[in-house]
């Protein structure tokens, strides 16, 4: 797969497409992982078994 | 004392001191070129304004490409802003934005770090290769947002970022301090391979 980038000039507004070369493709960062999917969080279940810990150390 | 000149048509044009007890010097263009009068409606030609003045790039289409390179930024430029509109890349990597100066993009040293929000969760990055997005997914998301970068002294851009995507509400700071004049901005990916797929980047700067 070739592997390109655009480069705009701001001052002329020329844009160009320029294929990577040996140097830059070698100077790419290591592939990584994926990120892990991300569980949803239950705030108010938590909030409310925090309430019950509070509660029975009050209680005691 | 006035100098009066004649003109061909039957006028003349008049050139009258001004009331001062000092001396001043009019200095006149080494060029064939009109000195601005009192009309109602004047028109500025061949002129730059350095500093002062909100300057656009020209947006460009992210469609393809692994990195967008926005080159040639004046060095007078005090802050630059990249704008994102709906950009969206082929894999799962991040986006990831570079300074750079005429010799090259740097890719080492940045400072700072990225929090990314969504309903129940916080994730975060601190990377050091550049300013990066989090909790990107491939495909259809998209990320709209800018990032600023403003120059606080010397070689030293200040960052400060806001952008959603994925669900994601993503705070971007921190700081690089560039080996030369800043004269580039890249938008890429945290892998570099990943492809721009979708929306549009533009920048603004100004001095």
């Amino acid at each position: 797969m070739t592997l390109t980038r655009i480069e705009v000039n701001v001052q002329t507004g020329e844009a160009k497409e320029i294929e990577l070369t040996s140097e830059e493709i070698a100077a790419l960062p290591e592939p990584t992982q994926p990120e892990p999917a991300v569980e949803p969080v239950d705030l108010r279940a938590m909030i409310e078994t925090l309430q019950a810990k509070v509660a029975a150390l009050e209680a005691q | 004392m006035s100098l009066k000149l004649n003109s061909s048509g039957g006028g003349s044009v008049t050139l009258q001191e001004p009331t001062t007890a000092s001396d001043v010097t009019l200095s006149l263009p080494a060029a064939n070129t009109t000195i601005v009068g009192t009309d109602a409606t004047q028109t500025l030609t061949n002129k730059t304004i350095q500093g002062g003045a909100v300057t656009s790039g020209t947006a460009v289409a992210s469609t393809s490409g692994t990195a967008i390179d926005f080159t040639s930024i004046p060095s007078w430029a005090k802050r630059v802003t990249v704008m994102c509109s709906g950009i969206s890349k082929s894999g799962t990597a991040n986006f990831l934005f570079q300074l750079g100066d005429s010799g090259g993009v740097e890719t080492t040293g940045y400072t700072g770090g990225t929090f990314a929000a969504s309903s129940g969760a916080i994730i975060y990055a601190a990377p050091t290769n550049g300013f990066q997005t989090l909790g990107d997914a491939a495909g259809v998301v998209l990320v709209y947002g800018s990032i600023v970068f403003t120059n606080i002294t010397g070689n030293t851009w200040v960052a400060s970022g806001l952008l959603f995507g994925n669900n994601y509400n993503v705070q971007i700071a921190g700081e690089k301090t560039l080996s030369a004049t800043l004269d580039r901005v890249r938008i890429t990916t945290t892998n570099g391979t990943d492809t721009f797929d979708a929306g549009s980047i533009n920048i603004l700067y100004e001095g």
